[in-house]
């Protein structure tokens, strides 16, 4: 290390007092896109400055647009022709910075590893694993290609990947979510890298998956003495995993401090709102994860919503309780009929949203969720079961009083901006669903959809303009204000704050949540996020493959969880203001499969969960039941 | 496997017979017939088809009708014994494709390498040099070929290598360096499309993660161009080479015909033009042939060169899809669930976690 930084006359300065023990220094970086044709670049990151000590790791926080990517990336060299980098980033004595391409490549993959956020896109779809990650072994001259392939496998060995030697003749297609996003890991470790950037690694995951893979690179740290770069958007995931942190917001750094004060002391405003907006799901994880005093169960109406100031379960209850059913769902299945056989997506699923209730649906990727809601819409026909809205079989609906019966029921997707028609205003969007109900005249309409942007809070100036000119939270709310315009009497919510930042996801389920109150809607809400879910739904189900596994007033099921899955899925929660539930000991690293080969019962009053193969549920909730019988 | 070529099979032939019915049912219905157009010509020079027929009559007799042609005509397809054409009664119509064909193919297989070699590179480097002058000087350049007309080529090369040069004849089929200009000729304009389609294929590739990852790894611009992103930009590629192959190996009438080719555009104008009903169908069906199996040949090579296709099973296709059961009711799929009364307290509404949740709301 000295002698390499008394070569470089760049780097010696900052090399000097920091080769004690810091892998990369990074001194007022600076990145400008200039634009080919239209003048004048923009400013990207503005002057970024960060050491990463040997070993330790930092998580770069912000939401999209605040420059973490590219500032990584500008380190790397991996930037398109048209930025422009500037500042110091010392690794090992050399700055990276203007580094000839020949020197900068023997660093990229051999010295630094890097992790991107979406496996699928990130790895070469059309070759093997095994060519992806031996190539670069070769390309550094690490080994020879037989030596590679031992590297590799021993990687894919080392995250977790059972039987490597026969996988890593697979394609990345073939490997599930959180195996592809391991193998991408194994692909960054296999040089032996001595700084691991990992770009979001696992906010394309499930929340156990994440757990697993979080753990993982805990686990590299630890035994390899990996540092690591961590850029993130989810404060949970930094503090699970980091030391430091560094809050980005436009190109700027907001805040640099260690993690632990962070969190109790944030020194910036934005900190603060980045924190407070940031939902943790408020439970006392059936007791293994308990470190305050929510463990009497019926103690505050479980807000999770501290920072926000939203009460509303008190005027939620009662809205409730004077409410009829408006759907009523039984023994639903959807099979797909895809290549290679048939699919349950869904499977004998009952379900029942009375009026003005807020249903919550939760549960991994490929769970069912999506396939429930698009059955409930009558977007797919199901295969088998019934769905019965306000007493009329909906399934049975055809011509006219289909299209009568649409109006009634509206939907929210997850990307607003894909769910809007690009070249029509927002007004114009807006009022679409009242011009093919053919509601009204052309102003009225418009007057209408004015109305209704107005209630999600675009002020009246903006609604001419196209909606690529909104921000993603802003795209949501005209989404929404959309699925309002007929107004239906169920919205049906597909994971609609799973595309945004923080911040912005806390404004539309503050959106939501008032409509809830002044519309008195009902609403199916879909999410992967149980501390949304626990925000905003009265009573919640969990779905795991096709099934029912839990259904439960929110509130129950928070504090109660009784099937292990359920269990699994709230105990691999990342909160930020508490101490995350402890690892479950797992000798395999891949998810067990979950059983749902039981029977739906009731525990308690309201509480139904189904039962495992052994006929017995998680231990206290047996207790329950017994006495519940009795 | 199997099932997909047996079902690809059966669907060219399906069309096959489709192809033969409106070309058939075109040809009634134009007005003019062979013997009509032969009789205006062939009063000078005596009529020849009436001393040989070569089983013509016996065929394809003025008062056979119309529908009894054609099975015949189809029973002579089925068989690869189409039978005598009416303009070369001594010839059969299997003959003169014979004959043409490889004529043809000659001509198609140099002009898809020349095309294939030309847009590739060219392609590449209008995409790694995107908004530079390479790209938009060679966008230009081919924007403006892909808008003139093939034998407009043909004819300046003419000008220029035959006429003013002296270096290749100006016209015929006698060797190989006649087949120089009729092959740059023809290739011109797919180079235009193909390299135009390279372009657009490439920069789609150069925006995946996989390629940042790549260059993360330390390779070099070059290797990461070549290993991952021309690979995966070729792909969709075969989709458009399939089809281009298909139309040059079926002849390109005006090239033929301006320079004096005996290929397949030659044979289907003379068809057309003196309403000759074998050799028209012969050479109609020929074409259809050659490019639905082209296209089925496409089909395979993708899954060869794409994993992602070769490993979904194509067990089903477009071509039928499987029948939906209608809603049932309490289908045996669902047995388990008239089971939930049993666990649920002895409420009697108790058939569903839901049933149960509104009635404790209601209460």
């Amino acid at each position: 290390m000295s002698t390499n930084s008394s070569t470089t006359a760049d780097g010696r300065a900052t090399t000097s007092h920091t080769s004690g023990g810091t892998v990369l220094s990074v001194t007022d970086l600076r990145v400008t896109f200039t634009r080919p044709r239209t003048g004048p670049g923009s400013t990207v990151v503005d002057g970024l400055s960060m050491q990463i000590p040997a070993g330790g790791s930092v998580a770069i926080v912000g939401e999209s647009g605040s420059g973490k990517t590219v500032s990584m990336r500008a380190i790397l060299g991996v930037l398109p022709e048209t930025a422009h980098v500037t500042g110091q980033a010392v690794f090992d004595g050399q700055d990276l910075i203007g580094m000839p391409e020949t020197q900068l490549r023997r660093v990229r993959g051999a010295r630094i590893g890097m992790v991107f956020q979406n496996a699928m896109s990130a790895l070469n779809p059309t070759r093997t694993l095994k060519v992806q990650l031996t190539e670069h072994l070769r390309w550094h001259g690490t080994t020879n290609r037989k030596q590679a392939l031992n590297l590799a496998v021993e990687a894919l060995e080392r995250v977790g990947i059972p039987e490597p030697h026969r996988r890593i003749r697979m394609y990345p297609f073939q490997l599930s979510g959180g195996q592809r996003q391991r193998a991408m890991i194994a692909m960054a470790i296999a040089a032996r890298p001595q700084l691991l950037i990992a770009d979001e690694p696992t906010t394309a995951l499930d929340v156990t998956v994440q757990r697993q893979v979080l753990d993982l690179l805990k686990d590299l740290r630890r035994e390899d003495g990996l540092a690591l770069v961590m850029i993130t958007h989810d404060l949970g995931v930094a503090k699970y995993l980091c030391d430091d942190i560094i809050v980005m917001r436009h190109g700027h750094v907001v805040e640099t401090a260690p993690l632990r004060s962070f969190i109790t002391t944030p020194q910036h405003a934005y900190s603060q709102q980045l924190l407070n907006a940031a939902l943790d799901t408020t439970t006392d994880n059936n007791g293994n994860g308990g470190d305050t005093s929510t463990d009497t169960a019926g103690e505050t109406t479980a807000t999770g919503s501290e920072s926000i100031g939203i009460q509303p379960r008190a005027a939620r209850t009662e809205s409730a309780g004077g409410g009829r059913d408006l759907v009523l769902v039984r023994d639903l299945a959807k099979v797909f009929h895809g290549r290679g056989g048939d699919v349950p997506a869904v499977t004998d699923v009952d379900l029942t949203i009375t009026k003005g209730e807020t249903v919550g649906v939760v549960g991994e990727s490929g769970s069912g969720k999506s396939t429930l809601a698009r059955l409930l819409t009558r977007l797919i026909d199901p295969t088998a079961g019934s769905v019965a809205f306000d007493g009329t079989d909906v399934l049975t609906l055809t011509g006219a009083p289909l299209k009568a019966w649409r109006r009634r029921v509206q939907m929210v997707f997850q990307n607003p901006y894909a769910s809007l028609l690009p070249h029509q205003t927002i007004a114009a969007n807006v009022a679409e669903p009242l011009r093919v109900h053919k509601v009204g005249t052309t102003t009225s309409r418009r007057a209408r959809a004015i109305e209704l942007l107005d209630l999600v809070g675009i002020p009246q100036e903006r609604v001419d303009q196209y909606p690529r000119q909104f921000s993603g939270g802003q795209q949501q709310r005209v989404a929404i204000a959309r699925a309002l315009a007929l107004e239906p009497d169920l919205l049906v919510c597909d994971e609609p704050t799973s595309a945004l930042d923080v911040s912005i996801q806390a404004q539309v389920l503050d959106l939501l949540q008032d409509l809830k109150n002044r519309l008195g809607l009902s609403m199916l809400f879909i999410t992967h996020n149980l501390a949304v879910a626990q925000q905003l739904c009265d009573r919640i189900i969990v779905m795991a493959n096709g099934h029912i596994v839990e259904a439960a007033p929110t509130q129950e099921l928070f504090t109660h969880p009784e099937h292990p899955y359920t269990q699994a899925l709230l105990a691999a929660v990342l909160p930020i203001h508490r101490q995350p539930a402890p690892t479950p000991g797992t000798t395999s690293r891949d998810t067990p499969p979950i059983d749902t080969t039981g029977q739906l019962i009731e525990s308690s009053p309201r509480h139904w969960v189904r039962t495992t193969a052994h006929g017995a549920r998680a231990t206290r909730s047996a207790a329950t039941t017994g006495a519940n019988s009795t | 496997m199997l099932r997909f070529m047996a079902r690809r099979l059966v669907r060219l032939t399906l069309s096959l017979v489709v192809v033969s019915i409106i070309t058939f049912g075109l040809l009634q219905l134009v007005p003019g017939s062979f013997s009509d157009l032969a009789d205006v010509g062939s009063t000078a020079l005596g009529d020849q088809a009436s001393s040989d027929d070569g089983g013509l009559a016996g065929r394809y007799g003025d008062e056979v009708p119309a529908w009894e042609q054609y099975a015949t005509f189809m029973r002579g397809l089925a068989t690869w014994d189409m039978g005598p054409t009416y303009k070369y009664p001594q010839t059969t119509v299997e003959e003169l494709i014979g004959e043409a064909f490889p004529v043809s193919l000659s001509l198609a297989v140099p002009a898809t390498l020349l095309t294939l070699l030309v847009a590739i590179p060219i392609g590449m480097l209008a995409a790694v040099k995107k908004d530079k002058l390479a790209d938009y000087g060679s966008i230009f350049t081919l924007t403006t070929i892909q808008a003139l007309p093939g034998y407009l080529f043909a004819l300046v090369l003419v000008l220029i290598f035959s006429v003013g040069f002296g270096w290749l004849p100006v016209r015929g089929w006698n060797g190989p360096e006649y087949m120089i200009i009729p092959v740059v000729a023809l290739a011109v304009q797919p180079t235009a499309m193909l390299a135009r389609y390279v372009r657009s294929s490439m920069l789609e590739a150069l925006r995946d993660e996989y390629v940042v990852a790549a260059l993360a790894k330390g390779g070099t611009k070059r290797v990461v161009l070549v290993r991952h992103v021309l690979r995966n930009s070729l792909i969709p590629l075969v989709t458009v080479v399939g089809p281009i192959f298909a139309a040059l190996a079926t002849g390109t009438v005006f090239v033929e015909v301006l320079l004096g080719i005996p290929g397949l555009g030659r044979l289907f104008t003379l068809a057309a033009r003196t309403r000759d009903m074998p050799l028209l169908m012969g050479t109609t069906l020929f074409f259809a042939l050659v490019l639905m199996v082209m296209n089925l040949i496409v089909d395979l090579a993708y899954g060869l060169l794409d994993p992602r296709i070769r490993h979904q099973q194509r067990a089903d296709s477009r071509w039928r899809r499987p029948k939906r059961p209608r809603m049932l009711r309490g289908s045996p799929v669902l047995g388990n669930n008239t089971d939930h009364d049993g666990g649920g307290g002895g409420s009697p509404a108790a058939g569903s976690p839901d049933a149960a949740t509104s009635m404790g709301a209601r209460g």
